[in-house]
């Protein structure tokens, strides 16, 4: 046979099959895993570039070079001069010096900007004091300023009045309460003053020797600023460092990074589902065609002629699904956009055609891979099977094709996570579970049989079909039971990763921080938070103080010249005391100090001498870094004396938790003898922000920052992955449908075959409904079993192995999974074998 | 070219079945010229349908040899089989093997599409207009009684004009005036296209209907006649 008369057979006999619907579970199966894949691929390729795009947003450029002293104007323009390349090179000039407002004096972080400042991101600011805030790409104009509100009150002026920087007068137009590229922990900094880089000069102030950051800000294409980068680096001094969005990961980091492999191991559950779904229709598929096998063979038809045929309707099967598999991914990804475009940044970059052409790849692979062992029987069916029709063709070996599956499921695993030791733990657990759940199912079987005498009798007959059919129907118990394992755990882990989300930024996260609370003042400062109804998180004592020594050796020394630029060393700590660990640290090491009568007096007065040291907590991320263990002798500078106290515990912080945490956490009354002041932080929503007003007058001491546009920026790349999330989730139900169908389908035409039988027999329909309804529920209920058998494994390895928590038996899910399963696969079966009851028993038993 | 058109030589055929031997036929010896029709019967079991998938290349044989035009049918590879199938034989079965998903014209094609033959769409209409159902050519097996299905399965045999047909109970699923019908059809079908004709059947009128008859017992022949 020719190839164009092959090829017009199979697409002839592949358009009727899709008429008769004999294609329609594979191919739908196919599909969900296209488009779960293409949605994936093409969302998280938007959202990292997003995020990409917000991180520079952050950096204020692309790449960042700073440098202590200014860099020669060759080496920063010779790269520019001797390639096309276009860069756009932004400068900023950081120091710190005293602004003065007539008689006021405040100790400022001053930035001068070009013009050009800032090359990628916004600086927010408003035109009057805690007016309404806008966003801006400009820069201060040359003979102006803007600065943040503590500068304004600090120094007890308004806009429109000047302030002195060095021998110039700048006016102030504008405050600024955001910048992009703002660098080091948020409290512990002067307030900043933006200036024009056009105005320095005048000023005078940045001479020889004075400490001074430059930094170069360059923006340009993905190519071209990596080709500076790998031609700069190697020119600059060791002083001189380069920052890109690698080494300035926002906050939410963790968050996405776990976010986004719960995306991709969840969209592997569904491919792994579409795929069970796609071999036992591909099995169905090729069953159903021995006779045309055998019959294209007997007119004249080579083997390979056969082999073809089959192939090219796979492959246009295909191909179909894989191109209307991305257009769906493409069209559920826009519409997940378009639903939360309200929380997605301004430019929220297209995706690129790469998840297109990796599904349409994945529709082959799967496709094939999961049908290439019973497509390949078909080949070897015998012409004979004309004349005799029991003559099944001789099928591979087992060994080889489960072979050859597990090497394949293997692959995609590993191809999809990357992670060799998630791929091994995933097959490890699913062998396991696979191994054991048919254990259980055969058991169940056994003693199904054996209770079933006494069931009552409208039952008993539906439970024998079962029981009869077990060959086929134990197989079909556990892939239920493994589907609907597979959809509770994808749904249960789906909710902890929510919920550990809203806990971690609920409504009214604090968006608001107050420090410097002189301790004359906690009481009114209270009562003024009272008045205002704010509700304001514990005041922590802070002294401010510099670790000095490690067990009396000095730690400049003790830590080597790389990590010197540790912030916790260089800078003074915020040193605090307190009863009771914070509520989400968690002690790793050693052990919190017992709790103290409160009532006792003595506590909070309580002094310590030489001979008992003070009892301090470490975070462990320094800890570690420093080498500090527990029982060792820190020494701290606070002001002029020091402290010695003894490291106890060591506990990790919630960094990204947005609410006061310290590094240093000492027993209660360790600073009593040092000067103190307080530390809260408190949600104020934004239509009140006004009172920060009266604050600010009634306590011109205090030093308040405001975060609430991080944590706006925070909370809306979490609605959007939560959303993601969701939409991945119903991949994973999609494909366990799927299965479900294409297991039932699987041994529909017996089934048809028999109720045809037994109504021509005399039995009624509501008979057969009910043992129909029995069989379905019963055969729902194992399957619900062998799913809490396995979901309560995994979860229990998962929390105690992975999470290391505690866990609790889910008693619910024991009740709920067998109900589910009942419920689901009754009414699926029922559904799908409405045939057996709709159509008249002699066209069945005809068309058989 | 001589004029056989089928010859068997020490023809045996034996199946292992739980590790023993079972022999389905000894020792066979047959000569059928072109032209020819031949009858094969015998009781159930007895070899009649395994022999026929001897002949026509269905099938391996243990020993002896088989000739089909020409062709050394024991010498050749499946494949190589299938060209001669292609090129000289058509078929009939009991059970009519129409692909279910064909309309009558497009199973009557199907084995002209195989030869790549041309006008295969205008053969196989005429063809069906021969064997009178041409009120039936876009329906679907299961849309035809069965003797209207062996009708368009002796078109499909037919339409090739070949020059050896194979025939298993051509008539055993239908009752016995459209057995008839269907007998009368392919008979003159067969003296139209001069056919060698092969059929095995239990109906003794329909063997008498043919030149030779060679009998069958218990994988044995006979007497052939
Ligand atoms: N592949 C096989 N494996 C086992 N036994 C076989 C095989 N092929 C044929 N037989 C046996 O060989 C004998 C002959 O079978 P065959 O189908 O040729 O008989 P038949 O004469 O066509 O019978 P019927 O008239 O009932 O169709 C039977 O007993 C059958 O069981
Ligand atoms: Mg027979």
């Amino acid at each position: 046979m020719t190839l164009t008369t092959l090829a017009r057979l199979a697409i002839k006999l592949l358009i009727r099959e899709w008429r008769a619907g004999s294609l329609t579970v594979m191919a739908t199966a196919l599909l969900i895993a296209i488009t779960s894949h293409t949605t994936i691929g093409f969302f998280t390729e938007r959202l990292s570039n997003a995020m990409e795009a917000k991180a520079t947003h952050l950096l204020g450029a692309d790449l960042v070079i700073k440098s202590p002293s200014a860099v020669s104007p060759e080496l920063l323009d010779g790269y520019v001069k001797n390639n096309t390349d276009n860069l756009n090179i932004a400068h900023t000039i950081e120091f710190t010096t005293i602004a003065i407002a007539g008689d006021e004096l405040k100790l400022s972080s001053v930035k001068a900007v070009s013009n050009n400042y800032p090359l990628k991101g916004f600086m927010r600011t408003s035109r009057t004091l805690f007016g309404e805030e806008f966003t801006t790409t400009d820069s201060p104009a040359v003979g102006e300023v803007w600065v943040e509100h503590r500068v304004l009150s600090s120094l007890n002026i308004n806009i429109g009045n000047t302030i002195d920087i060095g021998d110039t007068a700048l006016t102030v137009s504008r405050v600024l309460t955001f910048e992009p590229d703002r660098s080091g922990a948020f409290y512990a900094l002067a307030p900043r003053i933006i200036m024009n880089l056009n105005d320095l000069a005048k000023a005078g102030i940045v001479q020889q020797g004075s400490r001074v950051d430059y930094r170069y800000l360059i923006e340009g294409s993905p190519g071209s600023i990596k080709a500076y980068r790998d031609w700069i680096k190697p020119q600059l001094t060791p002083s001189q460092s380069v920052l890109d969005i690698h080494n300035e990961r926002p906050a939410v980091s963790s968050s996405l990074v776990r976010a986004e492999s719960y995306m991709k191991l969840s969209g592997l559950v569904a491919i792994l589902l579409a795929a069970v779904a796609i071999a036992m229709s591909a099995r169905l598929y090729a069953e159903s065609h021995y006779d045309t096998s055998a019959l294209i063979r007997c007119l004249g038809g080579r083997q390979n002629d056969v082999l073809f045929i089959f192939v090219l309707q796979l492959s246009i099967l295909a191909f179909f699904s894989g191109v209307i598999g991305s257009i769906f991914g493409w069209i559920s990804q826009s519409f997940i956009a378009f639903i939360i475009q309200d929380m997605l940044p301004e430019s929220f970059p297209q995706a690129s055609l790469t998840s297109a052409w990796t599904g349409l790849a994945l529709s082959f692979i799967v496709l094939f891979g999961f049908s290439l062992p019973t497509l390949l029987r078909l080949r070897q069916v015998s012409p004979l099977r004309v004349l005799r029709k029991n003559l099944e063709p001789s099928s591979l070996s087992g060994t080889i094709i489960y072979l050859a599956t597990f090497i394949f499921v293997s692959l995609l695993i590993f191809v999809y996570t990357q992670d060799i030791k998630l791929t091994t733990a995933s097959l490890i657990g699913g062998a396991t579970i696979a191994l054991f759940g048919f254990i259980i199912v055969a058991l169940l079987f056994i003693l199904l049989n054996k209770l079933n005498q006494h069931f009552p009798l409208i039952i008993k007959s539906g439970i024998r079909n079962l029981i009869r059919r077990k060959n086929e129907t134990r197989w079909q118990t556990l892939a239920f039971g493994i589907t609907l394992m597979a959809m509770t755990l994808v749904i249960i882990i789906r909710s902890d990763l929510i919920d550990t989300w809203q806990s971690q930024l609920p409504e009214d996260i604090p968006n608001h921080f107050v420090m410097n609370i002189l301790p004359g003042d906690v009481k009114a400062f209270e009562e003024f938070l009272t008045e205002n109804k704010i509700t304001a998180s514990n005041l922590y004592p802070v002294s401010r103080g510099r670790l000095t020594h490690i067990n009396n050796i000095a730690v400049k020394s003790s830590v080597t010249k790389e990590e010197e630029s540790n912030e916790a060393l260089n800078r003074e700590l915020n040193l605090t005391e307190a009863k009771a660990i914070q509520k989400d640290n968690r002690l790793v090491q050693g052990e919190w100090w017992p709790p103290r009568d409160i009532s006792d007096n003595s506590v909070s007065k309580q002094s310590f001498s030489a001979q008992t040291k003070p009892k301090v907590s470490v975070e462990a991320r320094l800890a570690k870094k420093l080498n500090i263990e527990l029982n060792d002798e820190l020494t701290f500078f606070i002001g002029s004396r020091s402290l010695k106290a003894s490291v106890s515990s060591i506990r990790t912080v919630k960094w990204d938790s947005f609410k006061p945490n310290f590094y240093m956490v000492f027993e209660p009354g360790s600073l009593n003898s040092y000067p103190t002041t307080n530390l809260t932080s408190f949600y104020l929503p934004a239509q009140k922000r006004k009172v920060l007003n009266s604050m600010l007058r009634q306590f011109p001491a205090i030093t308040l920052l405001e975060v609430g546009a991080i944590l706006q920026q925070i909370k809306s790349i979490l609605a959007q992955v939560t959303l993601a999330v969701e939409i991945v989730l119903s991949f994973v139900l999609f494909a366990g449908f799927a299965v479900t169908f294409a297991a039932l389908q699987s041994t529909l035409s017996q089934r048809l075959h028999e109720g045809a039988l037994m109504r021509t027999l005399g039995a009624s329909k509501r008979q057969i409904r009910i043992n129909q309804w029995v069989e379905y529920a019963m055969m729902g209920s194992l399957s619900g079993l062998i799913a809490v058998a396995g979901t309560e494994v995994v979860l229990w390895a998962l929390y105690t192995q992975v999470f290391h928590l505690e866990y609790r038996v889910n008693f619910l899910l024991m009740l709920l999974l067998p109900l589910t399963g009942a419920l689901v696969i009754g009414l699926f079966g029922i559904f799908t074998s409405r045939k057996v009851l709709e159509e008249s028993p002699t066209l069945v038993l005809r068309e058989s | 070219m001589s004029n056989t058109a089928l010859s068997i030589q020490a023809l045996h055929k034996s199946v292992e079945l739980n590790q023993q031997t079972i022999k389905i036929l000894t020792d066979i010896n047959v000569h059928i010229g072109k032209g020819d029709s031949v009858a094969i019967v015998g009781s159930s079991g007895s070899g009649k349908s395994t022999l026929l998938g001897l002949m026509a290349g269905l099938d391996n044989a243990s020993n002896g040899t088989i000739s089909l035009m020409g062709n050394n049918l024991t010498e050749m590879s499946e494949d190589q089989r299938a060209k001669v199938r292609a090129e000289h034989v058509g078929f009939v079965f009991q059970s009519f093997q129409l692909l279910p998903n064909l309309s009558a014209t497009e199973n009557v094609m199907l084995p002209l599409e195989v030869l790549n033959q041309k006008n295969a769409q205008h053969s196989a209409t005429s063809m069906l207009e021969r064997v009178g159902l041409s009120h039936r050519l876009t329906h679907y097996p299961s849309q035809l009684s069965g003797g209207e299905q062996q009708r368009v399965a002796l078109a499909r045999a037919f339409v090739t004009q070949p020059d050896i047909l194979f025939a298993d109970e051509p008539t055993g699923n239908l009752d016995t005036k459209t057995g008839n019908h269907i007998a009368d059809l392919l008979f003159e079908l067969n003296s139209e296209v001069n056919t060698t004709l092969i059929l095995v059947t239990h109906d003794e009128h329909l063997a008498k209907r043919c030149h030779h008859t060679i009998r069958l017992e218990a994988g044995a022949l006979v007497n052939a006649s």
